[in-house]
């Protein structure tokens, strides 16, 4: 059985990792854009940072794929999927056939239809290439603009303002964090950043970037008086790298559509990760989520899936959790109030803790917090519990086999996640 | 393959384990600095020890996306490699216990490493509520526990 596998990061290094543990024979061909060993993108803003060297970015070992017996195309993307023939073209012509196929290509960064963006020196922070680049760029006192106000965004506004550089982060949403933290917290937040002297405009919309003579950029946001920027990095979101999927063959929605199984709508097709819009633990319609975590557990499904072994997804609960300005914010699960699910907010001032737990009449369903790096180990402990509010087994499954503990575990837990967030959150009788 | 096992029933909460693994693995004696974390809630007269139990199927060991966590050959513990950490705190959010604890000063995670072998809040645990023991001889160490406890309560007059 020929496998091969388009993509080289979390999803597809998991599912290599989860079929090869089943499967040691079935030679498996790895086509990716990039040309380096798998890297984590995670940890490009530690890299800026200078937290960590650029070998560091590796978070597998060098012969990662030679030990797992993969051949690989580095450097080679994939043109166009011939399904009929199972076969996959490639941009220098080769022909690669295949049994079963793994999508995990992942996404790109989006640039927001603003004039003048398309400037080449306007980029993202993406790949080990944009931050190779990027280092260098930050530097003291020069002015950076950073378009989008997600965690990104802020992780690279964070990193800029350590390196002295004069930072302005442009969100068109009224808000920083628009998908995880409300109004207040949010507000919380800029006023946080704010305070380093750090500019923050949200509910701005560009009405268009100028390149100067001189060499560098004017941004016109709407109703302000022009900016100066020396540097612009955009990080305003990614698109599922779909470019070479036939969505009339391949049912395709903002994602490639997978089932519980991470098939897609033909078989023997699998995709995983950034690229694939899979089942949310919640239910409902199957979502994108673009996170490292849901890239790991796709990539682990769909290995076990493609070689033999029959498992089946629950759904990505997401969650992140990422630090800036001396603040950490971190959130998981579903943090809207609906008419069955309430929220409490758990203050607490003296220790900078600000968060907001939901619960339904069964138990925890989410939260987020601003607090400090401890308090996300709180957060541990709310996942295996909103797990188990879903009935999820696999909340027992992170139980490990031969576990050390003495008394009722489940009280235990209850009173260590009790213990570790402030002023009981107390769910609603 | 040996693990740290935890007897609630005998824990007074008295935090020389704290202690010990705060001195021990950081030279001071911060409670901040433990990877084991002694809960004590004096409403509900109960005490929760917490001590990372390296999991077979590790999450924090899955999610790392620096490579900086792996399994030790000689202990099985999952041990940090703090030169690799960036403290992204990702295991912090996948670990379902809440074992896993950050280092504010070093901006990385700790964790349970079983001291190599010999674990020092085991050592230094007064009444004798944390054992080092074989996985295979966990049970029956429960079982001794239990019968213990039996009778105490079938109370025999000589």
């Amino acid at each position: 059985m020929n496998i091969a596998v388009i993509g080289s990061s979390a999803a597809a290094n998991s599912a290599l990792e989860a079929f090869r543990a089943i499967d040691q024979k079935s030679p498996v061909v790895l086509i990716s854009r990039e040309k380096h060993p798998p890297y984590s993108r995670v940890l490009l803003p530690y890299f800026l940072q200078g937290k960590i060297e650029c070998d560091q970015l590796f978070y597998r070992p060098a012969d990662f794929f030679d030990r797992l017996k993969v051949k690989t195309r580095l450097g080679r993307s994939v043109v166009k999927i011939d399904l009929p023939l199972k076969s996959l073209s490639l941009d220098n012509g080769e022909q690669i056939p295949f049994d079963k196929l793994l999508i995990a290509s992942g996404s790109s960064p989006v640039k927001p239809p603003i004039p003048g963006i398309r400037d080449e020196e306007i980029g993202h922070l993406w790949t080990i290439e944009d931050a190779v680049r990027v280092d260098p760029q930050l530097q003291e006192n020069k002015h950076l603009t950073i378009i989008g106000g997600g965690n990104i965004a802020l992780m690279l506004a964070w990193v800029a303002f350590q390196r002295k550089m004069k930072v302005t982060v442009i969100e068109w949403l009224p808000q920083v964090l628009p998908q995880i933290l409300d109004r207040t917290a949010a507000e919380r937040l800029e006023a946080e950043i704010r305070r380093t002297g750090t500019r923050v405009l949200t509910g701005t919309a560009i009405k268009k970037i100028e390149k100067q003579p001189q060499g560098h950029y004017l941004v016109f946001p709407a109703d302000q008086e022009p900016l100066r920027a020396d540097r612009i990095i955009i990080a305003a979101g990614v698109r599922p790298n779909t470019g070479f999927v036939d969505p009339d063959r391949i049912e395709t929605d903002i994602g490639i559509l997978v089932n519980d199984r991470m098939e897609t709508s033909v078989s023997d097709i699998y995709a995983a990760g950034d690229v694939a819009q899979g089942p949310l633990a919640f239910g409902g319609p199957c979502g994108v989520q673009a996170l490292w975590t849901t890239a790991v557990e796709h990539g682990r499904i769909a290995g076990a899936n493609m070689a033999g072994r029959k498992m089946s997804y629950p759904g990505s609960l997401g969650g992140s959790v990422s630090e800036f300005f001396h603040m950490t914010v971190a959130s998981l699960g579903l943090c809207r109030e609906t008419p069955d699910v309430i929220g409490r907010e758990s203050i607490d001032s003296k220790r900078g803790f600000y968060g907001k737990f939901f619960w339904r009449k069964d138990g925890p369903v989410g939260g987020w917090m601003l607090g400090s790096p401890e308090d996300v180990s709180a957060f541990g402990i709310l996942r295996a519990r909103i797990l188990k509010t879903l009935g999820r087994p696999e909340g027992e499954r992170a139980v490990p086999s031969r576990f050390a503990l003495g008394g009722d575990f489940a009280s235990d837990l209850y009173y260590n996640f009790l213990a570790k967030i402030p002023e009981r959150a107390v769910p609603p009788k | 393959m040996k693990i740290i096992s935890i007897e609630l029933d005998r824990c007074i909460g008295c935090r020389n384990c704290e202690q010990a693994c705060s001195l021990y693995g950081r030279g001071g004696f911060h409670r901040e600095d433990s990877s084991i974390r002694v809960n004590i809630y004096p409403g509900e007269r109960f005490i929760s020890t917490l001590t990372c139990t390296q999991c077979d199927a590790a999450a924090c060991l899955d999610i790392c996306p620096a490579g900086a966590l792996r399994r030790s050959a000689e202990t099985n513990a999952v041990v940090v490699d703090e030169n690799r950490c960036v403290g992204c705190k990702m295991c912090l959010m996948a670990c379902p216990f809440g074992n896993i604890h950050f280092l504010a000063d070093k901006h990385v995670i700790r964790k349970c490493d079983l001291c190599d072998g010999d674990p020092k809040c085991v050592k230094f645990c007064m009444p004798g509520a944390l054992h080092y023991v074989e996985v295979e001889d966990v049970p029956q160490l429960r079982r001794l526990i239990v019968d213990s406890k039996l009778m105490r309560c079938l109370v025999i007059e000589p």
